[in-house]
């Protein structure tokens, strides 16, 4: 791509650059005025909407480990062209992540602390070294895209061989930290609303991440095809619907099963009579539940839309917000009540976020123009043995019977 | 109320983009025409093969690189049949500096005469005198300029092979029905010839109003 074409101003490029603009402002502020004066987080409601923001990134970031292990430990193969471009999904959504816990903490010059001052009983010290030993898993499981771009072999061969325990750790890593999410609030019972709270909580944050995290990757997808385009030298990001419908088919099930888990949570602690009251706590829990789970396990549930891009797409909307949902009524909405605060971020803890997020989203460009991210299992412009193109013809017009 | 904003704002980004899209003449892929609904054959019978070694150009030609360097030129499936049957009146001369986007080979539907333009720019070492006047069964085989170029044909700018000529070249058969119905003297003719399974007859171009082969040549002839 010509420094001209990357200059050329386009609609979202000249937003992007207004936002990390505002964003920096706003970071330098935040690094040179304190948390108390450039958000609306205190001692009332000390996480607010970057600590919410962690929980949505890692959540629809679960698609590197759910297609790292569907390709690598269950060799359903069909998915391989995802790996990619998921575990570099989870990368970047993992480094946002980092970043805005950095960002969050009062002593950010002490974010190594965790490090060496072991507390094993803290849920948090559990999250944090997932998180770090997660983050390490991704960078092996992408090293071997940068190493062939700079043709460095002889790693790649002990990265391969090594492959299958690093897939699995990242499984139980991932499998791990997102539970985890979900048991940093069995602390606070009296304080989450009981609509949300409950001893399965972990569970219900494990399951609902597979769900949101491969619809991530769907709606990923349709953003690749809408962004790479062939001129910008992207030969392999055409919609593969037969995969698509496969993932969506997997985010059913893993719909189904959250739903009946919280049917079950519901029905065994009592809480039914929760979903009668009339409260800002009970709508926002229907709204989550509406749009998160029941439309999409509606449409998924007949075969012509789960195989209209569509549908699919709308339904990779609709799962990704009721995760978001999910996650903010948890860690805000839930707790709204109990802190007797309304809070609402400050401009710059919004100006911040959207500033990473659009920093991943660029870094993901740049790493996708750069490298071998987006991978076909067919080449149509292979040769043959005797160095001649293939004589395989590519059929415009099949008849659909 | 953050969760609220938080989707509010999600939502409404998605929303910006499809309106930006519009605005740009551009569909969302999600939103774009199935093309399975358009895959019947477009021809009576014959489906249209797109080789996997050569190139195309949105002017509807294909090249190919032989081994000796020389690049050949010809029209492409689309080109030769779609306003009915293409009889190539003209080649640019031998020996000629080419440059891209001058008119290397004019032809004719019926009386309607139609310039395609050079894809690349080149020297013309020979032209194919045999397709002059004839029509063309194999647009393949038929090519009608060998030029030598310095340009690359890997240029995803300009060419698109395998796959994606595949896709490129579907849209513009759906491009072509909506294209024949916007400029048909009758309509009621094109409803039965364009859909319901209807298949592209062989003297498309009677069925066009005057201005017609001009529109088609700034849609689908220009690079």
């Amino acid at each position: 791509m010509k420094i001209n074409d990357i200059l050329k101003p386009t609609f979202w490029k000249v937003v992007s650059v207004i936002i990390v603009t505002m964003g920096l402002f706003s970071t330098y502020y935040r690094f040179s005025r304190g948390l108390g004066l450039t958000t609306n987080l205190h001692d009332s409601v000390p996480w607010g909407l970057w600590i919410g923001f962690d929980f949505i990134g890692v959540g629809l970031a679960a698609a590197g480990f759910t297609i790292a292990a569907t390709v690598h430990i269950f060799h359903i193969h069909k998915y391989e062209p995802l790996v990619r471009p998921a575990i570099l999904t989870a990368f970047l959504g993992y480094l946002v992540v980092v970043c805005l816990l950095v960002v969050d903490l009062g002593r950010p010059e002490n974010f190594w602390h965790p490090l060496v001052m072991w507390n094993i009983h803290s849920v948090m010290f559990e999250i944090t070294w997932c998180l770090i030993c997660y983050t390490t898993v991704l960078i092996l499981e992408f090293a071997p895209v940068v190493l062939e771009k700079f043709k460095i072999k002889a790693p790649i061969k002990y990265l391969k061989i090594i492959s299958i325990p690093v897939v699995i750790a990242g499984v139980i890593f991932s499998t791990l930290h997102q539970s985890s999410f979900g048991s940093l609030y069995l602390i606070v019972p009296g304080k989450l609303h009981p609509l949300w709270y409950s001893s399965l909580l972990p569970v219900h944050f494990y399951i609902s991440c597979i769900a949101a995290g491969l619809s991530m990757i769907i709606f990923e997808s349709f953003l690749i095809a809408r962004a790479f385009t062939k001129e910008d030298g992207f030969h392999h990001t055409e919609l593969k619907m037969d995969i698509l419908s496969g993932a969506s088919f997997a985010v059913l099930i893993a719909l189904i099963a959250g739903f009946l888990l919280k049917i079950y949570d519901f029905i065994g602690n009592g809480k039914l009579p929760l979903l009668t009251v009339p409260s800002t706590e009970t709508y926002f829990f229907y709204l989550e539940i509406l749009i998160g789970t029941l439309v999409p396990i509606f449409l998924l549930s007949y075969k012509k839309l789960i195989e209209d891009k569509k549908w699919i797409y709308l339904t990779s909307i609709c799962v990704i917000s009721g995760l978001i949902l999910n996650r903010l009524n948890v860690s805000i909405t839930g707790l709204a009540s109990s802190s007797g605060v309304n809070y609402f971020p400050s401009f710059d803890e919004i100006n911040i976020t959207m500033m990473l997020v659009v920093l991943a989203i660029f870094a993901f460009r740049l790493i996708a123009k750069n490298f071998d991210v987006f991978v076909s299992n067919e080449s149509e412009h292979s040769v043959n043995e005797n160095g001649t193109a293939k004589s395989k013809q590519i059929i415009l017009s099949e008849r659909y019977e | 109320m953050v969760a609220i904003f938080v989707l509010a704002l999600f939502l409404f980004i998605l929303l910006v983009d499809l309106i930006v899209l519009r605005i740009q003449g551009k569909s969302h892929p999600a939103f774009e025409p199935a093309l399975s609904q358009y895959d019947y054959p477009v021809y009576d019978g014959n489906v249209i093969p797109i080789p996997s070694n050569l190139f195309f150009s949105k002017g509807h030609t294909w090249l190919k690189k032989n081994k000796d360097g020389l690049i050949e030129i010809g029209i492409d499936p689309f080109g030769t049949t779609a306003l009915g049957t293409l009889l190539i009146q003209k080649c640019v001369k031998s020996g000629k500096e080419l440059k891209r986007g001058e008119v290397i080979l004019e032809g004719s539907y019926g009386n309607k005469t139609v310039k395609f333009l050079s894809p690349i720019n080149g020297s013309v070492k020979s032209i194919n005198a045999d397709v002059i006047g004839k029509k063309i069964s194999n647009p393949y085989k038929a090519w009608g300029v060998r030029l030598i170029s310095k340009d690359s044909l890997e240029n995803g700018n300009l060419y698109f092979g395998g796959t994606e000529a595949l896709n490129w070249m579907k849209k513009e058969f759906i491009k072509l029905k909506g294209f024949i119905d916007d400029h048909s003297l009758k309509v009621e003719l094109v409803g039965e010839t364009m859909y319901d399974g209807g298949l592209l007859s062989n003297n498309t171009s009677v069925l066009l109003v005057d201005q017609s082969v001009n529109d088609f040549e700034k849609e689908f002839l220009s690079l």
